[in-house]
C-alpha cells in the first residue's frame, strides 16, 4: 500500500510494517496508524510517518545512541498495552525536534519515549513520571561543532 | 469545576477508589497523596502538557528538508 509523505513525497510499504497506536500520540489523539521510515542509509534517525496524513510524522532517533546512561521503566499497565512479554520484544525511540536553521542545536525528548513492540506491531509514547528526564535534551554538545558531530 | 477547600490531613475521594490526601501545606506549595488503582494514571499535569507542546513542535520540525548529522555506530 502506499502512505503519502510530506518529507518523502508517496512511498510504499508493506501492509504488515503498519504500526497501531491505539491511544494515538499525546497531542494527536485521533491518529493510530503510523509506519518507520529510516530518514537515510546509516542514519540515526528515522521517520515516524502517519499512515493517513502525509504532515503528521515525527523524527525520532535510537537514544542510547547518545545517551549511554538512559534508563526507562516500563510500569506493567503500558507492558500489558503494548503486550510486552521479554524486553527483547521494546524497541525504543525519542522523538526529536530541530529548532529552525539550527540542526546542531536538536533535542531529543527523553521523558516520553515511543515504546515498540516489533511482535504485536504495537506502539505507545509512554511517560516516565517518575524520571529526572526532561522534553529536551541536547543531542550534539556545543563543543562538538568540529566536524561529523560524532558522539 | 467542583472547588473544595480542604486542610492538611484531611481527603477528597474520586469516585469509590480514587482518595487524593493532603498531607501538607508550606509556602506556596501542596503535598498531596494519591492512592488509586493501578490502571488509573497519574501525572503532573505540566508534564503531560509539555509532552503535547513538544509533539507539536518535533511535528513542525519533521518536514523540514535538513541534512541530519551522521554519526558513527558505535
Amino acid at each position: 500500500m502506499q502512505v503519502k509523505t510530506t518529507r518523502f513525497g508517496t512511498i510504499e510499504i508493506n501492509e504488515t510494517d503498519i504500526l497501531t497506536f491505539d491511544d494515538g500520540l499525546p497531542g494527536f489523539p485521533e491518529d493510530h496508524q503510523f509506519v518507520i521510515i529510516p530518514y537515510a542509509e546509516e542514519s540515526p534517525f528515522v521517520l515516524l510517518q502517519s499512515a493517513r496524513e502525509d504532515y503528521l510524522a515525527f523524527l525520532m532517533t535510537d537514544p542510547f545512541l547518545f545517551f549511554n546512561d538512559y534508563q526507562i521503566e516500563i510500569d506493567d499497565k503500558n507492558m500489558s498495552e503494548l503486550k510486552v512479554k521479554e524486553e527483547k520484544d521494546v524497541v525504543v525511540y525519542t522523538m526529536v525536534t530541530v529548532p529552525i536553521g539550527k540542526v546542531k542545536e536538536m533535542t531529543t525528548n527523553l521523558v516520553a519515549p515511543v515504546v515498540i513492540n516489533v511482535h504485536s506491531r504495537s506502539g505507545k509514547q509512554i511517560v516516565l513520571e517518575k524520571s529526572n528526564y526532561t522534553t529536551k535534551h541536547r543531542l550534539f554538545k556545543d563543543e562538538a561543532s568540529s566536524e561529523g558531530g560524532n558522539v | 469545576m467542583l472547588a473544595l477547600t480542604r486542610k492538611p490531613g484531611q481527603q477528597i475521594m474520586i469516585g469509590e477508589d480514587i482518595v487524593i490526601n493532603f498531607v501538607d501545606v508550606q509556602g506556596d506549595s501542596v503535598r498531596v497523596a494519591i492512592e488509586a488503582p493501578k490502571h488509573i494514571k497519574i501525572f503532573r499535569g505540566e508534564l503531560y502538557a509539555a509532552i503535547i507542546a513538544e509533539n507539536k513542535r518535533a511535528m513542525d520540525s519533521s518536514s523540514e528538508k535538513i541534512e541530519l548529522p551522521q554519526i558513527s555506530k558505535k
